[in-house]
C-alpha cells in the first residue's frame, strides 16, 4: 500500500492542534455578530455551534438556525467540527454561513 | 460505470425486524403484539415505522411530548443512519428477526437528533446528497442542475422504494464531470466502538493509480484488526474485497445519499455482548 506517499494527506503532525478556527458569517438578513472568528475544539459537534450561535444572536428558543458549508449544504448536527475543518477548510478556517430561514435549500 | 445487477442487489437488501414496546411504557395490562416488518437496508427508520408508531401508540399513556425512538440492547438507534448501517453496527445476522425496542417517552435528546416528521428526513437526506456531490465534483454543479422535480423524484423513489425511478435521476449524480473519476470519495467509516470517521480521500492516488478500499482502511483505521483479518469490513452487510477501487464502490455500493457507508465489525466484541447480555 502506498497511501502514505501520495494522495490527500492531513497536515503534518507538528501543526495538528486540538482546536480549529471557525468563522461565522451571517446571510439572508441574519443578525450580525461582533466577533466573527472563534477557536473551537475539534471534538465539538455542529449542534454545539448552533446552540452557541443562538445564544450569541439572542435567538428565541424556538428559532431555528441554519448553518451552511460552502454556501451549499447544511452539516449534520452530529458532525464533528474537526472533521469538517479537514474536509472543507478554506484559508485555514471553517467558514459557516448562518441564517434563520433556509438560504440554499 | 454502474453495474445494474449489483445496484439491484443493493437496492433489494432487506432486514426482518421485530418491534416490541418498552414494557415500562405500557399503560394497560394487555401487552400489544410485536410488529414485524421487512425493512429495506437503504432506507431510514422514520420512513418505514409510521405503522409501527400507530400500532403501539394506543397502548401507552399519551402525552404531547411523545416522540417515537428505538433502541437495541440499550443503544439508541440513530434514525439518520441508514437501517442497513444500524443493523451492521448493532445487529447480529445469526439472530433474526432483529428485535428492536420502541419508546415514546424520555427521548434521549443528547444522543439522537429529533425527527418530528418525514420532512426532517427529507431535508437531512437532501443535505447529504449535496454534500456528497460537493466532495465528488468539487462544486455542487450536478445537484444545482437537478430541478426541483428531479429531487422530488429521488425522494419519492426512496420513500416508495422504486429502483427505476431512483436511478433515472441518480445516474446523473454518479457521472463524474471533468474527469473519469470523482475528485474525492464520499464515505463514512463506522468503527466497532460506534465512532464515525469522515475525512478527505481521493479516488486516484496518482494519475494512474486508483485508490482501493484497502488504501482507505489502512489510512483511517490503521490499528485495525481488519488489516490482520480479525475484523470484518462490510458494506450492505457484505464483506467487500480490499482490492476493489473506491470509484467502483462509490458508483455501485453507495447508499441513496451517495455516501459509501463502511462498517468495521469486530466479531469478538459482538460475541462478548451475547455471552454477557445486558
Amino acid at each position: 500500500m502506498s497511501v502514505e506517499s501520495e494522495g490527500a494527506e492531513p497536515a503534518p503532525k507538528a501543526v495538528v492542534s486540538n482546536k480549529v478556527t471557525v468563522m461565522l458569517k451571517p446571510t439572508a438578513n441574519a443578525p450580525i455578530l461582533k466577533q466573527k472568528n472563534y477557536i473551537v475544539e475539534r471534538s465539538r459537534h455542529v449542534g454545539w455551534i448552533s446552540n452557541f450561535l443562538k445564544k450569541q444572536i439572542q435567538a428565541e428558543p424556538d428559532d431555528q438556525v441554519f448553518l451552511y458549508i460552502n454556501q451549499c449544504f447544511c452539516p449534520s448536527p452530529d458532525q464533528e467540527v474537526g472533521a469538517l475543518f479537514d474536509l472543507y477548510e478554506s484559508g485555514k478556517k471553517l467558514v459557516l454561513h448562518y441564517c434563520l430561514t433556509p438560504a440554499w435549500g | 460505470m454502474e453495474c445494474r445487477e449489483v445496484l439491484l442487489i443493493v437496492w433489494k437488501g432487506e432486514i426482518p425486524i421485530q418491534f416490541v414496546l418498552d414494557p415500562d411504557e405500557l399503560s394497560g395490562v394487555e401487552t400489544p403484539d410485536p410488529f414485524f416488518l421487512l425493512a429495506p437496508r437503504i432506507t431510514y427508520l422514520p420512513l418505514v415505522t409510521e405503522k409501527v408508531s400507530r400500532h403501539f401508540h394506543q397502548h401507552i399513556n399519551k402525552s404531547e411530548d411523545d416522540e417515537i425512538w428505538f433502541d437495541y440492547g440499550g443503544d439508541p438507534l440513530k434514525w439518520h443512519y441508514p437501517i442497513g448501517v444500524l443493523f451492521d453496527m448493532y445487529g447480529d445476522p445469526e439472530k433474526l428477526p432483529w428485535k428492536i425496542t420502541v419508546h415514546f417517552k424520555e427521548f434521549p435528546a443528547d444522543e439522537l437528533i429529533r425527527c418530528s416528521n418525514r420532512d426532517v428526513v427529507q431535508s437531512y437526506f437532501f443535505q447529504r446528497l449535496k454534500e456528497a456531490d460537493f466532495l465528488k465534483q468539487h462544486k455542487t454543479k450536478v445537484v444545482a442542475d437537478l430541478v426541483k422535480k428531479d429531487f422530488k423524484q429521488v425522494w419519492t423513489a426512496l420513500y416508495h422504494h422504486k429502483f427505476e425511478e431512483f436511478w433515472l435521476i441518480n445516474q446523473k449524480l454518479m457521472k463524474p464531470i471533468e474527469s473519469d473519476t470523482f475528485r474525492l470519495i464520499p464515505f463514512k467509516i463506522y468503527t466497532p466502538d460506534h465512532k464515525v470517521i469522515q475525512a478527505s480521500f481521493p479516488s486516484m492516488l496518482t494519475e494512474n493509480s486508483p485508490s482501493t478500499l484497502g488504501d482507505l482502511i489502512h489510512k483511517f483505521y490503521p490499528n485495525t484488526k481488519a488489516v490482520t483479518g480479525d475484523c470484518e469490513v462490510k458494506i450492505h452487510g457484505v464483506e467487500v474485497e480490499m482490492h476493489l477501487t473506491l470509484q467502483w464502490i462509490a458508483t455501485n455500493l453507495s447508499y441513496p445519499d451517495n455516501f459509501i457507508h463502511i462498517c468495521i465489525i469486530d466479531p469478538y466484541s459482538k460475541l462478548s455482548v451475547s455471552i454477557f447480555p445486558m
